[in-house]
């Protein structure tokens, strides 16, 4: 018994068997899933993780506290709102909550407990100075010079205005400002605009997987809805972003992804397949058997990897996309065998007899495309590749078996009627929610709607027609293949012409916006408060460098700061490649040196200063309390010059609410000894050639610097990206060509299906120069997918072009493959509406690929195969 | 208890003797003062000021002259032990030390903060566009006006809690009382405060060629 007839024979006379089947394997999918399976949102897992660039972003995520804060810009939309009141009210209401470990909204020095905070800060910073800077600090706290300098401040504020008060109150030895000086402030510097505030806030969370940041960021709305209520007078807008807000609001746009783009594609495709075979019964047939491909598909991904990175949710669209075209290409053969009065075991057995063998190296072929993103080194397509190869070799085994079991089922009237009754609760539960909650609908909600109801519209009627239209293709193609033959090429010929001629470009877009999702609030929120900083807005570069020790790295960055200062205008550049620089230098503190310089302070006097201090204080009539600060700096660098070196701390000394801590934590490493500059370029880098120019002005002998930026990366990876295109692209055209060759083994019609995918690749192209799409970091990986899945239909028209009743073959598949094609484009295309960056580029480019694919099927490999096979005398 | 009952009635005394102005009125007296100060945009005159800091435990007693030239250039000079000179043209403040030999230099229009601060003190005092920066609550005693000034921004609470002004029955400043955050207060009286010819000269600045500058602000 052939294979076809035994599985047949399972399907009608043992059914029990395959139920059997399907509920261990539901269950043990279910228990994969739920045990396992987790969802990724980190969009640097989308990027190939052995490049340096992304190695340093996810090394500043895990080594530094900046990706626990999360940033506030507080905008005033009119001259009404008093925006320093307003983020007074906010900070203050946002020190109590229990979230939030620590909130600057301006200079450390002016948040509450600076000034007692700056002495810890400011005692390691003054060991930590060059020899001529100490000897500076050395003179200054000689008595004679505390009594001058008391004395000169003393007559100085009686001129009632100036810096004089300030130097006093913050600074009355004058040691405090020279050690700071070394530092770069750059955050809180949003008090030149009277209209904006930044507030930063360092958030208590556990770690920064997506649980917590959605966790954290349920707080932080929370919060927000609190302190605008609790503010009666004319409100600002309050922004929110960083890390965490990036990845809850990635996370949760994957979520809705998932059921939107899966639904969506559902409904597609069950329209187009309605549209086509005017039946319910094998459509219900089709979405069960998708459905547990799908769920197989997710345990597999869940098994091999257990996180599943953003791009893999959308799966379940593709494989819906994909997979119905089996189920259509057999149930086609199956309802016209039933036709012709086989039985239904009978008919069974004659579809899969006869396309057994296309659908497997259609999904072979299909499945080799997709696990070519096994090269492209980045993570999230990796997963996708596999995943989706398991998928459709799962579609295509389901297709072939579970379908007629879900194809014969015949509920009992009392289920079904039951059944029925289900659904219309369903639907009346939908209808309420509806009638409740359409009038907040957003306009974008409204807008998808009124899009996905006429793109199914234009979907129905376009299957309809084609229908009707296509029946007359295979005639018309045997009888005058050149008629089709001759317009088709010149017209594929000159779209292919369009392409490679230098009339418009295909761009390459290297936004860090192309890695957002849609309408994104977080990257709304980081725009509009860096126009605020950052007024150029130009994307700063951040370099990292690590080092064994302490001293090591405080002589890295020393060494570094002093060569990248001279690539600015004020370092003395000629054609400056920075124009700031922000360093650790003065904070990666050197202990040789602060040992070195406590060593020096060892033969000092300090009773003597002290008294001098005391003295001072009575004689300008200065209150010893308000000075306690001071006198305390005295006692503590005669604790550091008597080898008590635990007070230059900063862990030990500086409480963890203290704002200083943005400081700190912004340039090291609490944990390592690794410590992160920012820099500024003139303008954004948007070349490799500009990326590798700063990276050869920022080397530094015997030091390792690590760079990384959103603009910098993906400046980095546009070539590469590039060049991986065309190598899967290489990969998977030579697939093709084995895999033809093997199943066709003739070399004419392999040369034929491989010209048409060259034409339809070509028609991508001009389509892209024509609309202005854009190529990414992301949907540039579909051009092997295209290959990969745009050739299956050209294999079945092969495949039937070989049997003796040609015309009968293709007049009973040329309907199912151009519903399968335009299922696999409106389930690609369905991922088009998805808020994913990564997702929408991939299935748009995908739905056009296929979509000239198919054409390229019925206009140019059809009849040219009819040609090729001289088959114009068939049957 | 005998002391508390003085100061009640001392209290009780000078609210009863001043007399709250109508929102009307106050607004016409603040458009005469504006008026006033446009038809003699340069004053000059005579200052004592009782500074109280928390960074002293006694207040600062300091006396000298002043010139205003609307709408925002001034020039102030501290005699005694600790002279200095304070000019400010509206693009530039300096304030010069002669005793240490040392000047402050601050340039205007670079840091908005400073700006408005600045802009808002002089309001308080020439009353141009007074109503942006302040509340303004005025009342009428026997000697004459009584304007209290609270700041409508957070901004400038940071630097200024309430500013009093008393004026005569002419429109001329009398005395200031300046309360500032962290309790310290400023008392200003005005003496021989009179209409000058207009000199823009005046409220330019040259350090001598010794003195040492230094930009507290940056450059």
């Amino acid at each position: 018994m052939r294979l076809s007839d035994r599985i047949a024979h399972i399907v009608v006379h043992r059914p029990g068997r395959l139920w059997l089947a399907v509920v261990v394997l539901v269950a043990l999918a279910a228990a994969i899933i739920l045990g396992r399976g987790k969802l990724n949102s980190d969009v640097l897992d989308m990027l190939p993780g052995h490049f340096e660039s992304v190695q340093i972003y996810k090394l500043a995520d895990r080594e530094f506290s900046s990706a626990r804060e999360l940033m506030f810009g507080i905008v005033a939309g009119s001259a009404d709102v008093d925006v320093d009141a307003f983020t007074e009210h906010f900070v203050a209401m946002l020190r109590k909550e229990p979230w939030a470990v620590r909130v600057m909204d301006r200079s450390p020095i002016e948040a509450p407990g600076g000034l007692d905070d700056l002495r810890a800060v400011a005692l390691p910073l003054m060991l930590n100075q060059s020899e001529q800077d100490f000897a500076a600090l050395q003179a200054a706290i000689a008595p004679g010079a505390i009594t001058a300098r008391l004395g000169k401040l003393r007559a100085k504020i009686e001129a009632g205005v100036g810096i004089s008060e300030a130097e006093l109150e913050y600074d009355p030895l004058g040691i405090v400002f020279p050690a700071l000086k070394s530092l770069r402030m750059r955050k809180g510097r949003s008090g030149d605009d009277p209209m904006f505030r930044v507030v930063f806030v360092h958030c208590d969370q556990p770690d920064l997987n997506e649980p917590a940041c959605n966790a954290t960021m349920a707080k932080v709305a929370d919060f927000k809805s609190r302190a605008l209520a609790a503010w009666k007078e004319a409100a600002p807008e309050v922004l929110c972003t960083g890390r965490t807000a990036y990845v809850s609001e990635m996370a949760g746009k994957l979520k809705a992804d998932i059921g939107s783009t899966m639904a969506s594609s559902m409904v597609l495709v069950a329209l187009t397949f309605y549209a086509g075979f005017r039946r319910w019964k094998p459509l219900r047939a089709i979405v069960d058997a998708l459905l547990l491909c799908c769920v197989l598909a997710v345990a597999c991904g869940a098994a091999f990897f257990g996180a599943l990175n953003m791009i893999t949710i959308g799966l379940c669209s593709i494989l819906v996309g994909l997979g119905v075209d089996f189920a259509m290409v057999l149930y086609a053969l199956y309802s016209e065998e039933r036709e012709r009065g086989h039985t239904h075991e009978q008919a069974i057995a004659a579809a899969l007899r006869t396309h057994a063998s296309g659908i497997w190296l259609g999904a072979l072929t299909t499945a080799a495309s997709f696990l070519c993103l096994l090269g492209s080194g980045s993570p999230g397509y990796r997963q996708l590749g596999v995943l989706i190869a398991c998928g459709i070799l799962l579609a295509a085994a389901a297709m072939m078996s579970f379908f007629w079991l879900f194809l014969g089922i015949k509920l009992p009237r009392r289920l079904y009627q039951s059944l029925l009754a289900l659904l219309a609760c369903g639907a009346a539960v939908g209808v309420y929610f509806i009638a409740t909650t359409f009038r907040s609908w957003s306009a974008s909600t409204w807008q998808n709607i009124g899009i996905g109801a006429g793109l199914a519209v234009a979907t129905m009627a376009l299957a309809h027609w084609l229908c009707r239209w296509i029946r007359r293709l295979p005639a018309f193609a045997l009888d005058r293949p050149w008629r089709l033959l001759g317009p088709s090429s010149v017209m594929l010929a000159a779209l292919c012409v369009v392409a490679v001629a230098p009339v418009g470009k295909v761009d390459f877009d290297l936004d860090p916006k192309s890695l957002e999702p849609r309408n994104s609030n977080a990257g709304h929120a980081l725009r509009t408060i860096m126009k605020h900083l950052n007024p150029d807005s130009v994307d700063m570069v951040m370099a990292i460098i690590r080092a064994p020790d302490a001293e090591a790295l405080a002589g890295a960055w020393e060494k570094a700061d002093t060569s990248w200062q001279k690539l600015t205008a004020a370092g003395g550049a000629e054609k400056p490649l920075l124009t700031a620089v922000s360093t650790p230098a003065g904070l990666a503190t050197s202990p040789a040196r602060m040992t070195a310089n406590a060593a020096r302070l060892a033969a000092f006097d300090f009773e003597k200063s002290r008294a001098a201090f005391d003295a001072s204080l009575v004689e300008n009539g200065f209150p010893a309390a308000q000075f306690a600060g001071a006198r305390s700096l005295l006692d503590a660098l005669g604790d550091a010059a008597a080898g008590k070196l635990n007070v230059l701390e900063w862990q030990r000394n500086l409480p963890e609410t203290s704002a200083w801590w943005f400081l700190i934590d912004g340039f090291l490493s609490r944990d390592a000894h690794i410590g992160k500059a920012l820099l500024t370029p003139p303008r954004d880098i948007k070349s490799v050639g500009e990326a590798a120019e700063l990276r050869a002005a920022l080397a530094l002998p015997g030091v390792e610097v690590g760079l990384a930026g959103w603009g910098y990366t993906l400046a980095e990876l546009a070539p590469w990206s590039k060049s991986k295109m065309w190598q899967l692209a290489g990969l998977m055209v030579g697939l093709n060509i084995v895999l033809l060759s093997l199943l066709l083994r003739a070399w004419r019609p392999v040369a034929v299906l491989m010209t048409g995918l060259a034409l339809s690749v070509g028609a991508l192209f001009t389509t892209l120069k024509v609309t202005g799409i854009s190529l990414n970091l992301f949907n540039i990986l579909a051009f092997p997918l295209v290959l990969g899945v745009g050739v299956d239909y050209g294999i079945y028209i092969a495949i039937a072009m070989r049997s003796q009743d040609a015309r009968r073959e293709l007049s009973a598949l040329i309907k199912p493959v151009l519903l399968s094609g335009m299922t696999t484009v409106v389930g690609f295309g369905s991922l088009a509406w998805a808020q994913n960056p990564a997702l929408r580029g991939l299935g748009l480019l995908c739905g056009i690929g296929v979509g000239w694919c198919l054409l390229t099927t019925f206009v140019f490999v059809l009849p040219a195969t009819a040609w090729v096979y001289d088959r114009k005398d068939a049957k | 208890m005998s002391r508390f009952f003085l100061i009640l009635s001392l209290a009780l005394s000078t609210s009863a003797s001043a007399q709250e102005l109508t929102a009307p009125e106050q607004k016409a007296l603040i458009a005469r003062l504006q008026s006033q100060r446009a038809e003699f945009p340069a004053m000059s005159g005579e200052f004592s000021e009782e500074k109280t800091t928390r960074l002293l435990t006694k207040p600062i007693v300091s006396s000298g002259e002043i010139a205003f030239l609307a709408p925002n250039k001034f020039r102030r000079e501290i005699r005694g032990n600790s002279p200095s000179t304070t000019v400010c043209n509206g693009k530039e403040l300096w304030i010069h030390y002669p005793k240490f030999n040392e000047a402050e230099h601050y340039t205007l229009g670079e840091k908005q903060f400073f700006d408005d601060s600045l802009a808002a003190l002089t309001a308080g005092l020439n009353f141009d566009g007074v109503e942006k920066f302040f509340a303004v609550a005025a009342a009428k005693d026997s000697a004459g006006y009584r304007i209290v000034l609270t700041p409508r921004t957070a901004s400038l609470r940071r630097i200024l809690t309430a500013l009093t002004v008393w004026l005569d029955a002419g429109g001329t400043i009398q005395k200031a009382d300046a309360t500032l955050p962290k309790g310290d207060r400023i008392v200003t009286t005005y003496k021989n405060l009179r209409p000058a010819k207009t000199n823009a000269a005046k409220f330019e600045f040259t350090p001598p060629p010794d003195v040492k500058v230094s930009t507290p602000l940056g450059k």
